[in-house]
């Protein structure tokens, strides 16, 4: 579904991501773990094209992204911000329709599918539809943020720290009912997280990163039973967090 | 208080039309200034290399005086509101373009990447986010560009666009407080209103009005207003006179009533009036028959053939407290009694406006001639201010006084030369804060003292008997001495151009009213 090959970028000669391959299949939920600063978010990025790499190639079901029309790429795209990047000038209903509004889905259909989304991810549609941003918790608006990024329905889901930005106990509780959210489960979803926690509750595969570069590429069972090295040992640790 | 209900009601009808164009040029101009300025703040945003030029390009326009800016657009724009207009709307550029500029720099950069990433083109997240969240840094910076345009629509009174600086300007030339406050009034009514009703879209949530619909609608209500503007250029002839001219009964006033005078006029600054005869905008304006421009413009003076322009012959005005404490000023200052005529003054002003010499290099030279000059002496005895309207001939015979008074007492001079018009000069006189100037019999008469309008015909019938009526009336009214007339006669006069004149045989003001009838008739 999606496929990377040898990925460079570079920021005015600092190198930020070098030489990235990865594949990931149809329904399978990638997560991208490391350090602060050692690419992720980049790698991330680069996917949906809001940054352009130096070098190497993506394909989305076998398109190259760099020949799609950015726009309509994202849009098929959902995408999850560290700092869920909501709109404060747009209701939380308004924030959800965003993407079904600018593929101009009738209104009914819009409202409809606002409703369900927010049942889904455990808010309350009568209460909070109306609110604006800054009237909800921290918890509250990562859901929103990721009810945004499910509302037209994407195959593939980008997530940049989702549960960032919250406490432990909400995190946990936020990831289970992640967990249980029938839409999350037939999505392609690549995520990043620097929580190795969330990277084992929530991955098929585990991506962990150091410095620009790929460490490890494996099951968490892999990484957990053949560590190819010491920093993979002592990540999984939790020593970096 | 009640002297001030009734001039607005007689006036009612000029002041809501002043009211009105004053209204008009003020949202004509900020509308065009959202219009070009909105659109050039979103593309310094885009392109902040561009940032400094365009900011401190439209950053030197706010810092060129309002008259000399109006100055500058009467060659390239004539007279009127589209000079107007043209000024005004530089001048609310730069808060436009700065806090559009600042406004979409300053929206939070995850929302925008937000957007982006969501699949909106620029144009969407232009519209849906950019706009709306900068909306009440953009919308302060229109309350700033309004409220200053309210004030420096004022100004526009000085180059025939109207507005309420005709009452303003009008006042202050005429001593007329009511006047003044007529249009200061709702002038300052009018800034209010503006921020209270700006304050107010501030606070909108923007999100819900449809941004493009708003664009279309500023569009639309800019025209309505600019075709509701008077136009100065059509038609025959066309009279520009000053506020003060106006107002008074020995001015336009006069006219109508002794010479039943119907002519188009605008109202318009002294300092722009000339250029604007000679660039061919007006056809008869009002001035003072000594002026040098008369001679520079090549204009001649019409003759008044009712005399319903009163004698305005100069003489210094002093404190009688000067004259106690330095008895010898009188002698010094009556030195020049007497010996200059018009003609003399005319080009002594000619010299000043045309030949651009200094008003102090002119009044030597004068002096000179006269073997009236004496070089300086210590100047240890004190201090005498002379204070002067600001116009040539004032700044000419304050530099005479200065040379006579160091050249023949002991006494050092201070000028405070520009002290605007009649009211401003005699306050500061009334005041103590000079102690002499050059005033005019007729406007000494008419403007400050204004005795019953039957005094005044009777008066106006000499010279000497306004002369006297103001010496006597200044010295018991306000402790001030008139000395000894400088000569010449300073009065009204309506000027033509003298090829237009000639072409039409206008010589008199009659002339020109006889002319007008028999064209308004066809
Ligand atoms: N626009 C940019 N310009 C220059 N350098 C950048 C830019 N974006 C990222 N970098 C650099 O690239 C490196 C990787 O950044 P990135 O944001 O991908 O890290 P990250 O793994 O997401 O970290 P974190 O967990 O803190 O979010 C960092 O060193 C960062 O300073
Ligand atoms: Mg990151």
């Amino acid at each position: 579904m999606i496929e990377v090959e040898h990925l460079h970028k570079s920021f005015n000669g600092t190198i930020a991501v070098r030489d990235i391959s990865f594949e990931v299949n149809k329904g399978e939920n990638l997560i991208l773990l490391g350090t602060s600063g050692c690419g992720k978010t980049t790698t991330l990025r680069m996917l949906n094209r809001l940054i352009l790499p130096t070098s190497g190639n993506i394909r989305i079901n076998g398109q190259d992204v760099r020949s799609a029309q950015p726009e309509k790429l994202r849009r098929g795209i959902g995408y999850v911000m560290q700092q869920t990047g909501l709109f404060p000038h747009y209701t939380v209903a308004e924030n959800i329709a965003i993407v079904p509004k600018l593929e101009k889905w009738p209104k009914e259909k819009i409202a409809e599918r606002t409703r369900t989304l927010m049942q889904k991810l455990g808010l309350s549609y009568e209460e909070q539809a109306h609110m604006f941003p800054h009237e909800l918790s921290g918890g509250q608006q990562q859901r929103v943020g990721i009810a945004r990024a499910l509302a037209a329905d994407p195959p593939i889901l980008l997530m940049d720290e989702p549960f960032g930005a919250l406490d432990p106990i909400t995190r946990q509780k936020i990831r289970n009912d992640f967990k249980e959210v029938d839409e999350l489960k037939r999505k392609t979803i690549v995520m990043v997280t620097h929580d190795v926690q969330d990277a084992f509750a929530l991955a098929s595969r585990i991506c962990l990163m150091d410095k620009g570069s790929i460490v490890q590429l494996g099951t968490p069972e892999e990484l957990r039973e053949q560590p190819v090295n010491d920093f993979v040992s002592r990540f999984l640790k939790g020593e970096y967090n | 208080m009640n002297a001030f209900f009734e001039f607005l009601q007689s006036q009612s009808d000029k002041l809501i039309q002043q009211t009105l164009t004053h209204i008009s040029l003020t949202m004509v101009s900020v509308m065009i200034a959202i219009v070009i300025g909105v659109p050039l703040g979103i593309l310094v945003a885009r392109r902040p290399k561009l940032a400094g030029a365009v900011l401190g390009s439209a950053g030197v326009m706010q810092t060129i005086p309002s008259i000399a800016l109006l100055g500058f657009m009467i060659p390239l724009l004539g007279i009127g509101p589209q000079p107007a207009i043209v000024a005004l709307f530089l001048y609310a550029l730069l808060p436009i373009i700065r806090n559009t500029y600042t406004g979409i720099t300053g929206v939070d950069a995850t929302v925008i990447e937000a957007a982006r990433g969501l699949g909106m083109s620029s144009s969407q997240i232009l519209f849906k986010v950019e706009l709306p969240l900068s909306m009440p840094v953009l919308i302060a910076g229109i309350r700033t560009a309004t409220v200053i345009n309210v004030g420096v629509a004022t100004l526009a009174a000085y180059i025939a666009a109207g507005g309420l600086g005709e009452f303003i300007f009008g006042g202050i030339a005429l001593n007329n407080t009511n006047m003044i406050l007529a249009g200061a009034i709702p002038a300052a009514l009018l800034a209010l209103l503006f921020d209270f009703l700006l304050s107010r879209l501030q606070k909108f949530n923007w999100r819900k009005y449809k941004l493009k619909a708003g664009i279309i609608g500023i569009a639309a209500i800019s025209l309505l207003f600019f075709s509701m503007l008077p136009s100065a250029t059509k038609g025959k002839l066309l009279a520009g006179f000053t506020p003060e001219f106006m107002g008074r009964t020995d001015g336009y006033l006069g006219l109508k009533e002794h010479y039943h005078l119907n002519i188009r006029t605008v109202v318009i600054n002294d300092a722009v009036m000339y250029q604007a005869m000679y660039e061919g905008k007006l056809d008869v304006v009002s001035g003072y028959s000594t002026d040098g421009r008369i001679r520079s413009y090549n204009l001649v003076t019409l003759e008044d053939d009712r005399h319903i322009f009163p004698p305005y012959f100069a003489a210094p005005v002093i404190r009688t407290s000067a004259l106690e404490k330095y008895p010898e000023l009188e002698a010094t200052l009556n030195l020049l009694a007497g010996r200059i005529n018009d003609s003399i003054m005319t080009m002594l002003n000619y010299r000043v406006d045309f030949l651009k010499k200094a008003p102090a290099t002119v009044a030597r030279e004068f002096l000179e001639t006269q073997g009236l000059y004496q070089p300086p002496r210590s100047g240890s005895k004190g201090m005498v201010r002379i204070g002067s309207k600001i116009f040539t001939e004032q700044y000419i015979l304050v530099e005479m006084y200065k040379m006579l008074i160091k050249g023949y007492t002991d006494l050092d001079v201070s000028s405070k030369t520009g002290l605007g018009g009649t009211k401003i000069c005699f306050d500061a006189l009334v005041n103590d804060q000079i102690d002499l100037y050059p005033e005019y019999t007729g406007t000494g008469l008419l403007v400050i003292l204004q005795p019953p309008a039957i005094l005044v015909s009777e008066l106006t019938k000499s010279k000497d008997s306004v002369y006297n009526y103001v010496r006597e009336q200044f010295l018991r009214q306000y402790d001030l001495r008139w000395l000894q007339p400088i000569g010449f006669n300073n009065a009204y006069a309506l000027m033509m151009r003298k090829g237009t004149a000639e072409e039409l045989q206008i010589n008199s003001i009659s002339d020109l009213t006889a002319y007008l009838e028999k064209n308004n008739k066809r």
